[in-house]
């Protein structure tokens, strides 16, 4: 355009506007709820210089010309009438209610947003050169802003209204218009937003307000008010079950609804809200219903029902979870102490009738740890596959079994019986004989997390320990890889100073292998000191090397790794005598400042026999016997018949220095009953005059030619090694808080009384959980020792003395 | 009043002391006490004992008689008298008190053992206690049933027992550094406290 359009008179400009663009747009918009149609391309044009000449001045310095004021003010008015006049009519229709309310806004403000539209198209050059400098909304703004102020500030209640009521028409199953619903929240979120949200998104959280106060809060609201209403009634008449799937068939639905026509943000408090007033409300009260309650579902094993009550619950974390967790923590306490009582009672039942308890007595024992077991499996899996392994049930089943596991069973604690499980395990007289090692393996792994729960792990290591060393000795043990692994674990749980004594033992039997190999490499090349049998074949093997005519091993054992034997003795005959002089010149030739301390009687071995023969398929008998039974039935050799007092005596060495321990008059009886059993009847015994005398069966018929004598105590059972066990518990632990409190003070230097008890407890926590009195009367023993020093003026305050 | 004379000091000693050596024995300690007009068996014997820092009990060596009077600066029977019945209050001052019990633990034990025989304790508590603690005679039947011999520390916090917990027990922290000894005490006293009250 060669010369710029001429400045009209604003009254005549306004007429043009409203003659060529308001009045045919509105009237299109009123008809057809469109508005492409309405203006051709040049009269576009047309109406946006008609805007530019009403603008502009004849001069064009500042101060701009008052006709821009008077042009957005007119605009602003026209909205205002057109709203008033046509749009807040139609929608305070009194006729109109509900949908069609809603429908009638929806559609007036899409024509609305039409107007807006072209009014910021039309007017641009407002925006552009007269909104900043005169601080007034951009023209958008301001069309919005006029719907607001004149339509929706008076019906907004009636429309939340009708909104309510659908929501409650489609909770009630009826089918609603999502759509128009989805459209109305947005009316509600634009009137909040003040501006077109293409603009700018920024200040969406604060531009919320609207939608927030006047269509989510009562949303919730009501949401809130139904639920209550809906799930007292499901309270009462529903079971937990019955419930549970209620409550989340509406949860689930709540939230679709809100993914349908609310926005994102209200989701969360949706799910808040509902799991407030549907979960929470009645949680106590539906969770300890009696017949359909958690503890049923517990009992049932309902594992798809306590999936899902986890499903619920948990994401509202602690808070929905504590209540369940104690009730299940409660059950399980209740379902172990009952276990604990019952076992008790069939052990006690076992006893009494079992007499002494020997022998197959044993089993109420193993039934009592497997059905521990089987609880805590059952538990554990249940944690897994139901409540996601979550730290509340798995802390609060820990929780539990630490209760009743510690319980004793009658004279039997649960560490005692837990080790003799283990044994037997892992014995080849035991179970562990029957089983394949994996089943074994998998086994232990569950002992060893039962263990953990002890509270006096010390007492079960213990009988471990004396339990391995007696397996490793009499070789007796089902695999040594099986006894490593079960070390290993125990480590992993307890640290490695609980398991250091075991895998001493362990190392000690492997370098005692070795020693067998070097001990024959030794007598080869001493030939005169160790008279040697070569038998026929020169090539001795390993296994059948002899001295003295015997297959001679021994043991060698650190003795702080090993468990306190008594020193008891044992006069031995003389070729295994001299065996026993033939190592200790070989292991004094290796080693010096080390000391042999033989324990003969700890040993086995195996018997050639060609006395017996009641069975003529069997020419000799090889019978597997520990060293007393070698050495009484040694003695047979020479005669056949016995005084008992002359074999007590024969396993006495008269020469022995003072002091010499031997076996006692009751013990030597049971090893002598040991020989007359039914099964095994090596020897007679027939009451004289004179005493007992034990005569050689000659006439037994032993079924094969290997045989293995049973052993007398072969268990720690016998009430004496149970007290001596926890004697010697008991003095450890005085030891190990000893030099707990003596570790801490030297660290702290002074410290006081309850800091002190609590450090102490915490580090023996591994081991036992000590008692604070006898914390406490390790102290007062050390002051007396002086290793510590009350102080003067606060008696509670201990100084450690270096 | 009379000063301290070395040579008064000393005659009055030898009046007192045995024949062959330099101490006063349980003889001349009669006849002192009886001079003095004090029965043996009162509590301020101790305290004179304590005042001159005797070593063995039922003696005075010259060492410790003369050190102690010219501290008292007396060296008459009569100014003694005075000095020694001035001793008695000493005993409601606690710090004093409490110095003067724990000599008496080191005075009457045992040389040979760290530890005190429950005979002797239970005379010393008997001569100590009786007009202080209430529970003395509980205190004494329950250690008479429940220990064999007292630790100086259980001696030594035992006071402070008697001092400041009260009379019904309450407030009473097992969980507190008393010595187990103690604790078993109040959980005893505590019982027959209430088997009492039963029978009122």
């Amino acid at each position: 355009m060669a010369t710029p359009p001429e400045p009209i008179d604003f009254k005549d400009g306004w007429e043009f506007l409203e003659q060529n663009g308001f009045s045919p747009l509105l009237d299109t918009l009123e008809e057809f709820g469109d508005a492409k149609l309405t203006f051709k391309a040049g009269q576009l044009v047309e109406l946006s210089l008609m805007v530019y000449r009403v603008c502009s001045s004849k001069q064009s310095a500042p101060p701009p010309p008052p006709q821009r004021e008077d042009l957005y003010r007119r605009v602003e008015k026209r909205i205002n009438q057109y709203l008033e006049e046509k749009v807040l009519k139609a929608v305070t229709e009194k006729e109109l209610h509900g949908e069609f309310l809603l429908k009638e806004l929806v559609k007036r403000w899409n024509n609305h947003c039409i107007l807006v539209g072209w009014v910021s198209n039309r007017f641009r050059f407002l925006d552009l050169y007269y909104v900043k400098e005169a601080v007034v909304p951009k023209l958008a703004v301001m069309g919005f802003r006029c719907f607001k102020e004149t339509v929706f500030s008076q019906i907004n209640n009636d429309v939340r209204h009708a909104v309510l009521q659908l929501v409650q028409q489609e909770r009630s199953g009826q089918v609603v218009d999502t759509y128009l619903l989805r459209c109305i929240k947005d009316i509600f979120v634009e009137m909040g937003m003040n501006i077109l949200p293409s603009q700018t998104h920024e200040s969406e959280a604060t531009g919320l307000q609207v939608y927030e106060q006047e269509l989510e809060e009562p949303f919730l609201n009501s949401t809130k008010d139904f639920y209550r209403a809906e799930t007292a009634k499901w309270a009462t008449e529903l079971s937990f079950h019955d419930f549970m799937v209620k409550a989340e068939q509406s949860i689930e639905a709540e939230l679709t609804r809100t993914r349908a026509y609310l926005h994102q943000k209200t989701k969360n408090l949706v799910r808040k809200c509902c799991e407030e007033e549907i979960l929470k409300h009645h949680q106590e009260h539906v969770l300890t219903k009696e017949s359909s309650g958690l503890v049923f579902m517990l009992v049932e094993n309902q594992k798809d029902d306590l999936e899902r009550l986890f499903r619920l619950f948990s994401p509202m974390g602690e808070y929905g979870l504590s209540m369940i967790a104690k009730i299940y923590r409660e059950h399980i306490e209740a379902e172990g102490n009952a276990l604990v009582e019952a076992e008790k009672s069939k052990m006690e039942a076992q006893r009494e009738e079992g007499g002494k308890g020997k022998g197959g007595a044993s089993k109420p024992e193993f039934d009592c740890i497997e059905s521990l077991l089987a609880l805590h499996d059952r538990y554990l899996s249940l944690v897994k596959e139901c409540f996601a392994e979550s730290t509340i049930f798995k802390d609060a089943t820990k929780e539990a079994f630490e209760a009743f596991v510690n319980e004793d069973f009658g004279p039997i604690s649960t560490a005692e019986l837990c080790a003799n499980y283990s044994d037997s395990l892992l014995s080849q007289n035991g179970m562990g004989a029957k089983m394949d090692e994996d089943k074994i393996e998998s086994l232990l792994d569950k002992l060893v997390l039962l263990l953990d729960y002890l509270s006096q792990k010390d007492l079960f290591m213990e009988f471990a320990q004396k339990q391995l060393a007696k397996r490793l000795l009499m070789e007796r043990s089902v695999s040594q890889e099986l006894e490593r692994s079960f070390i290993q674990k125990l480590k992993l749980k307890c640290g490695p100073p609980y398991t250091m004594k075991l895998e001493g033992m362990i190392t000690d039997i492997n370098i005692s292998d070795e020693h067998r190999k070097t001990f024959r490499e030794w007598c080869n090349e001493n030939q005169d000191v160790a008279p040697m049998d070569t038998g026929d074949n020169a090539t001795t093997t390993t296994n059948s090397f002899k001295v003295n005519g015997i297959v001679f091993n021994a043991h060698v054992l650190k003795s702080g790794h090993w468990p306190h034997y008594e020193k008891e003795t044992v006069k031995l005959p003389s070729p295994l005598y001299d065996c026993i002089e033939l190592f200790q010149k070989y292991y004094c030739a290796r080693t010096e400042a080390r000391v042999l301390r033989w324990a003969p009687t700890l040993g086995k071995g195996v018997l050639e026999s060609t006395a017996f023969i009641g069975n003529p398929k069997i020419g000799t008998v090889e019978l597997t016997v520990n060293t007393y039974q070698i050495c009484i039935l040694l003695m047979y050799n020479e005669k056949d018949e016995i005084p008992y007092q002359e074999i007590y005596d024969g396993l006495r060495d008269q020469a022995a220095p003072e002091g010499t321990m031997y076996l006692d008059d009751d013990s030597m009886k049971q090893l002598l009953l040991t020989l007359c059993t039914k099964r095994y009847p090596l020897l007679t015994k027939k009451s004289g005059e004179n005493g007992d005398v034990y005569a050689l069966n000659v006439n037994w018929a032993p079924n094969k030619r290997q045989k293995t004598l049973p052993l007398p105590s072969a268990k720690i059972t016998a009430k004496e090694t149970r007290g001596a066990v926890h004697k010697a518990v008991e003095e450890d632990r005085k030891h190990a808080i000893e030099s707990a409190i003596v570790r801490v003070m030297k660290h702290h230097r002074t410290l006081s009384h309850q800091h002190l008890v609590v450090e102490v407890t915490d580090k023996l926590m591994q081991l036992f959980t000590p008692e604070p009195r006898a914390i406490k009367n390790r102290i007062e023993e050390l002051i007396q020792r002086e290793f510590l020093r009350r102080d003067a003026e606060d008696q509670s305050l201990y100084h450690y003395i270096a | 009043m009379p000063g301290y004379r070395e040579k008064d000091a000393i005659s009055l000693f030898n009046k007192y002391k045995e024949e062959d050596v330099d101490k006063i024995g349980l003889d001349g300690l009669e006849r002192l006490y009886g001079d003095l007009s004090i029965s043996l068996d009162d509590i301020v014997t101790l305290l004179f004992a304590w005042r001159l820092n005797t070593g063995t009990l039922c003696e005075i060596t010259k060492d410790e008689f003369l050190s102690g009077l010219r501290g008292m600066r007396v060296c008459d029977i009569r100014s003694l008298k005075s000095s020694i019945e001035n001793l008695r209050p000493l005993i409601y001052d606690q710090k004093n008190f409490r110095d003067f019990y724990l000599w008496c633990f080191d005075y009457f034990r045992d040389s040979r053992y760290k530890t005190m025989d429950l005979e002797t304790a239970k005379a010393v508590w008997a001569q100590l206690l009786k007009e202080q603690y209430t529970h003395l005679d509980l205190w004494l039947e329950f250690i008479e049933a429940n220990a064999c011999a007292i630790s100086r520390d259980t001696y030594s916090v035992f006071l402070n027992f008697t001092w400041s917990v009260a009379d019904d027990f309450s407030g009473y922290d097992d969980t507190a550094a008393w010595p187990v000894l103690i604790d078993e005490f109040v959980e005893y006293a505590r019982g027959k406290l209430a088997e009492r009250e039963q029978e009122i």
